[in-house]
């Protein structure tokens, strides 16, 4: 017989109980209704639980698995029902995943039940939930407390929730009952496999068009075209299975066909050079550009998950990998399941590059909304503060418990985000450098090799991921695209594989990421013998629950799963290891070389496709791209972060401004983030986000201590400009490469060695009724193309990875929100000795302060930045020579805020300062045109800057290696703790506490 | 002379693992770095031939239920008796970060000790400042007046003791190894690490195997900072 079982567990009272302290605490932030309410709260988790054993020996183990000293574990008892005295103030919200949903607790609940029972348990299973108790100095009606629940304490795609008031405790006693506890385990009916037949041969173009919006296929006509052409000539109908896989190969997500696109260039723009046509802006910018750089230390790009490069000395050498993702669809409708399955879905590119690599950092880039955004918001958008707290938690999850640091990040804050935030996850990794043979990084299938699936199990979580992200944000958008992630099951995946990998019990592998085992699968089909081929074989997949149909199987995008082609000698061995080390393998056929990727169920066979025309028949898009004419109006405004504060049109004086910028969004402190991410773990960090002992001084990029015997590391840096890329997009291409190239140079990167990886976000460029100007966006996207090419090749930095989101748009009725084109840039590449950087902050008094630049500081007419590459090249390896040689004592790239704020926040944590003696007659840029406030100078962000400190006998030395370029001394440091500048003097301490220390 | 063997336990989350081989192996330790699942196959085969047992951080488990407490339950079940005698004949124990956890949750200290969720609800990466304010195999030549810098980075490291009595108890025997010198997630009277079995067994929930090189400090590189390997040291030079 089945016992069924409903623990509570609740921090004892005489304890402290931090997680209702944290959600009081955070009540005025994100339901600022109740801020000047008084309200006490306690948290109490739930779990539900059943197997086949009596009810007593349940709930002993249960009892053993969740018992401490701090807490009251009870079983069938209510903690908190409401009480008499504080009637009508007293409320209950109990919230718990809905079926389907990964529930991490609950999945180690059954593990633990297991560990804690002396017999073995059959059957069981159970589930996590929480609950709190909230009591209000006064009452509060009910709608205020749904509200409440529904902005702030759960997400209806995932949970649902109970709200039980004063009036419920009937309510209360019927959760007890045998019947409801069953509801928790209710499996979904377990159906007949139904395999639909779509006779796509007979249907018209229209019809075709109209079915695959309804189905989410997101094919666009001339993909059905093809398509209808295609089962023509087989002369047979398709199955839905089929149709799934080409809708998952085809979609943009997968496919990229609008970076394959052939683009009609009309350029109104007489200071930028294009093409008429391009033919492909990946295979022409990005890859082409490759290709002209020739670097020995390039290993495999753009074919495989990662970039890989290698880097090296006379005693080691290491493959270093790179990837970085974008997860912006998911992180929208839960941010925080968005981002935790961003950062574990990029670990595992990592892990599924080459034979295995070992992934060792990540970088996170979050571009939201304004925090204090205070008008209504459309339906189904999160606020943008729910929106950061959410994908931070979900990055901090992901990044922590898979004992991965994040190294490096940056936080955008724009209206445009409102709609789509973005969320960039990237990671690093390493595999043993081989030049052997066996090389660890060629992936070789031979016909008979297994299929092995490891790791999660399927579930209809994230069905229609790929295809979901290639459409536009509205309120049909699916639940089932959401999942949460499991670091736990993938940590173990991830031993398991470099273990296996080292032991070579395989031949190839790849991760499950969009697409599912269609596109795993399908990929790794094409790599055995001649013409490739797979026999996939779905009915002994490992399911979360019965009832899922061969197509939801084949297209699941289940988390934590991997996929390996596994010779035939090795695959006892494969399969006991991954036994021991307690990670699940279904094996599902096996690799072919017969050109065909077959999919069969129950031995029925449900798919049949042709291997070629599933990866190459996918029509290529003819599209329209204009490039408007910029205005080049001399005497705007520069561009910046002081902006931000004019909005209100207050006249502030210097004393003002500096404090004021220090606080703005887009300038800051985010150490509150950065601190919560383990930023290194690995014991690899050499840079931490912020300096000196107080955690005063923000970084720059990362740096990475790959070698225990000599000091060889990676460097890397990342660049983004969005908000110049609303006045000039391909100005804004060039800041992001500027910038993460710098970035990159503080922390360390040999410029002779380095690569860099180009993530798109766009709006949607492709032309439809309601996007008007969709030709204007793929211009965008032609420019910063054309940008990234030229830097690549002036820098000597070649693309070795990239990635690219065309659907940034949300859209309710006429309202649409776009984000802005953004471009992200990283920079990686090789620190010779990590021993040597130079510090990001003061490192004592009588340092001379200098700002140096690679092009002329001064904003062009525009009020945008100047950047040459040409200069950069050059300047960077004079930047790095200065480095090696071991004077250049302290450095900071000039950031969000300009030359004022980076020199101020050098002295963060310290106890130094500064007179700054430099007026306008030796910097003209520093004064004011008629449309800026006069202190405006200070903030100038110019593109290419640095400020750095060397010992006073070290100036002729640094004039010298600089000499060609800006290097304007601007003062000495002393002892003062202030820093004074023409119109103010400040006093560090009070502006580390405005820039939120 | 003979080599000194040292076991470092990974697996089931734990992520430190191999930065802690590395650094028993710096001090001069030879390792038998495992999965806690071989390891459990035959805990006194492994344990017969090591001196230390060394337990690094990381998630056992994802943290869930409580952090370090399944990792606990699991070892209690299967490994609690043979620790019992390892400690017994004189082996030692690190435990670290997570560890430090797994081990207060099997009760190596008593029960009236628990690491509960940091004050400020959240995790927290962060180096601080130690004292050494007790006595153990791992800090013994290390001069009381020595401050260690190292990170901490947890988010359930708030030490609790639920008896007062227990608590003098550790003082008087020397048991609270390692102090805060300031507050930084709640722990009473800002312990940060604890010792038992006369000072054979550590648990601390700063990572000492993270600061293994002076350039792996966020604010210097040339001051003269004791390494976090010098723990490691010092139960090399005591076994």
């Amino acid at each position: 017989m089945i016992s069924r079982l409903r623990v509570e567990r609740t921090v004892a009272a005489e304890e402290f109980d931090a997680v209702a302290h944290r959600i009081v605490q955070e009540i005025p932030l994100y339901f600022p209704a109740w801020k000047d309410l008084k309200v006490q709260c306690r948290s109490t988790e739930l779990f539900w639980t059943c197997a086949k054993v009596p009810r007593s020996e349940l709930e002993t183990a249960a009892k053993l698995a969740l018992a401490s000293s701090l807490y009251v574990v009870t079983s069938d008892q209510f903690t908190f029902a409401p009480h008499a005295a504080s009637a009508g103030r007293e409320w209950c919200l109990e919230k718990h995943f809905r079926f389907g949903v990964t529930d991490n607790s609950g999945n180690v609940l059954a593990e633990a039940l297991a560990l804690a029972s002396p017999t073995p348990l059959a059957d069981v299973q159970a589930r996590s939930g929480r609950k709190i108790w909230l009591c209000f100095e006064k009452a509060v009606p009910r709608s205020e407390v749904e509200a409440y629940a529904s902005k702030v304490f759960f997400n209806e795609l995932i949970e649902t929730c109970e709200i039980l008031g004063p009036d419920d405790s009937e309510n209360i006693q019927r959760k007890f009952s045998d019947s409801q506890l069953a509801v928790h385990f209710r499996l979904p009916s377990s159906t007949e496999v139904d395999v639909e037949t779509i006779d796509v041969a007979n249907l018209t173009v229209e019809e075709f068009v109209e079915l695959s919006r309804k189905r989410l296929w997101a094919f666009s006509q001339d993909e059905c075209e093809t398509l209808i052409r295609h089962y023509r000539k087989l002369a047979r109908a398709a199955t839905d299975v089929e149709i799934e896989v080409f809708a998952q190969t085809w979609s943009e997500h997968c496919k990229h066909k609008i970076f394959a696109a052939d683009i009609a260039v009309t350029n109104e723009r007489d200071d930028l050079a294009l093409p008429e046509r391009v033919a492909g802006v990946f295979k022409t910018y990005i890859r082409g550009s490759t290709e002209k750089i020739t670097k020995p230390y390039l290993r495999s790009v753009f074919h495989d998950n990662a970039g890989v490069i290698a880097i090296g000395n006379d005693h080691e050498r290491v493959d270093v990998a790179i990837k970085v993702e974008t997860h912006n669809s998911p992180s929208a409708l839960d941010p925080y399941g968005g981002a935790l399955t961003g950062i574990v879905g990029v670990n595992r590119d990592i892990l599924g590059v080459g034979l295995g690599a070992e992934p060792i950092a990540n970088l996170d880039v979050f571009c939201v909304g304004s925090l204090e955004h205070r008008e209504e918001l459309p339906e189904r958008l999160h606020h943008p503060r729910r929106i950061l707290e959410g994908v931070r938690s979900g990055v901090q999850d992901g990044g922590n418990k898979s004992g991965v640091p994040t190294v490096t990040g940056a936080l955008v804050h724009d209206r445009s985000y409102l709609g789509k935030p973005l969320v960039f996850c990237g990671t690093i990794g390493v595999i043993p450098y081989s030049d052997q043979k066996d090389d660890l990084l060629t992936k070789e299938i031979t016909s008979g090799d297994a299929i092995v699936m490891v790791g999660g199990r399927i579930g209809k979580d994230g069905i229609h991921g790929a295809t979901f992200s290639s459409l536009e944000l509205n309120q049909d958008s699916p639940a089932s695209a959401v999942q949460l992630g499991d670091p736990l099951t993938q940590r173990r995946v991830w031993d398991f594989l470099l273990e296996a990998r080292d032991a070579r019990l395989y031949s190839a592998v790849t991760d499950n990421g969009a697409g599912g085992l269609s596109s795993s699968i399908g990929e790794l089909a094409r790599l055995c013998g001649q013409r490739g081929g797979a026999k996939l074989d779905l009915t002994n997949a490992k399911t979360k629950y019965p009832g899922l149909q061969p197509f939801e199987l084949l297209v699941s995008e289940s988390q934590e799963r991997m996929s390996f082609a596994v010779p035939r000698s090795k695959i006892e061995e494969f399969l006991a290891l991954a036994s021991r080390r307690g990670v699940e393998c279904s094996v599902l056929g096996t690799f072919e070389d017969n050109g065909i990727f077959e999919v069969s169920y129950r031995s029925q066979v449900v798919a049949k496709i042709d291997l070629h025309f599933l990866h190459e028949g996918c029509p290529r898009m003819n599209l329209n791209a204009r490039v408007p004419k910029v205005s080049l109006a001399i005497g705007s405004a520069r561009v910046g972060a002081w902006q931000s504060l004019m909005q209100e049109r207050t006249p502030l004086k210097m004393v003002e401004a500096l404090p004021q910028i220090l606080a703005s969004e887009n300038v800051r402190s985010r150490r509150w983030i950065s601190e919560q991410y383990d930023h290194e773990v690995g014991a690899r960090s050499v840079r931490a986000p912020y300096k000196t002992k107080e955690r005063g001084s923000p970084g720059d990029g990362g740096a990475l201590r790959i070698s225990r015997n000599t000091g060889l590391g990676v460097a890397v840096g990342i660049g983004l400009a969005p908000k110049i890329a609303a006045h000039d997009p391909a100005c804004a291409a060039a800041v992001a490469v500027d910038e993460a190239f710098r970035n990159a140079l503080v922390a360390g990167l040999d410029p002779d060695h380095a690569a860099l990886v180009d993530n798109f976000c766009w709006p949607d460029p492709l032309p439809s009724g309601s996007n008007p100007d969709a030709e204007i966006k793929l211009g965008a996207l032609v420019s910063t193309n054309q940008i990234l090419h030229d830097a690549a090749i002036a820098l000597g930095a070649p693309f070795v990875s990239g990635k690219d989101s065309m659907k940034n748009d949300y859209r309710m009725g006429s309202l649409k929100i776009s984000v802005l084109p953004t471009i992200l840039v990283t920079a990686i590449g090789k620190i010779h000795d990590v021993r040597q950087l130079p510090r990001g902050f003061c490192a004592g008094s009588n340092r001379s302060v200098y700002w140096i630049a690679a092009s002329d500081p001064a904003p062009d007419g525009r009020g945008l930045p100047r950047v040459d590459f040409s200069r950069l090249s050059r300047f960077a390896r004079a930047f790095h020579q200065a480095h090696r040689e071991g004077w250049l004592e302290s450095a900071h790239d000039v950031g969000d805020g300009g030359w004022l704020v980076t020199t101020a926040e050098m002295f963060f944590g310290t106890t130094f300062g500064i007179q700054i003696a430099v007026n306008s007659k030796q910097l003209p840029w520093l004064a004011s045109n008629r449309n800026e406030p006069d202190w405006v100078g200070w903030f100038t962000e110019s593109a290419s800057g640095f400020v750095v400190m060397v010992e006073q006998k070290y100036e002729g030395v640094l004039e010298k290696t600089f000499s060609g370029f800006f290097v304007q001394k601007v003062g000495t440091t002393d002892t003062s703790g202030q820093i004074a500048v023409a119109g103010g003097t400040f006093l560090i301490r009070d502006l580390e506490r405005a820039y939120g220390h | 002379m003979a080599t000194k063997n040292a076991i470092v336990l990974g697996g089931d989350g734990i992520n430190c693992h191999r930065e802690t081989a590395a650094a028993c192996e710096m001090v001069g330790f030879s390792v038998d770095l495992l999965h806690v699942n071989d390891f459990l196959q035959s805990p006194e085969r492994w344990l017969n031939r090591a001196r230390l047992l060394v337990l690094p951080g990381g998630f056992s488990f994802g943290d869930e239920l409580g952090s370090g407490r399944i990792l606990a339950l699991k070892l209690r079940g299967r490994a609690g008796s043979q620790l019992d005698r390892f400690l017994d004949n004189g082996g030692a124990m690190l435990g670290i970060c997570n560890w430090f956890q797994v081990l207060v949750a099997m009760e190596i200290f008593g029960r009236s000790v628990a690491l509960a969720h940091n004050a400020n609800g959240g995790f927290i990466d962060r180096w601080v400042t130690l004292n050494i304010t007790g006595e153990s195999i791992f800090t013994k030549h290390l001069p009381r007046t020595t401050r260690l810098e190292l990170p901490i980075r947890h988010g359930e490291g708030r030490l609790v003791c639920t008896d007062d009595a227990a608590w003098s108890t550790f003082r008087d025997s020397q048991a609270l190894v390692l102090s805060y010198a300031s507050d930084v997630n709640g722990s009473r009277d800002q312990v940060a690490g604890l010792s038992a079995r006369e000072g054979r067994v550590l648990g601390l929930m700063p990572h000492p195997e993270a600061f293994w090189s002076s350039e792996l400090h966020p604010a210097s590189k040339d001051e003269k900072l004791t390494l976090g390997t010098e723990l490691f040291a010092g139960a090399f030079k005591q076994l």
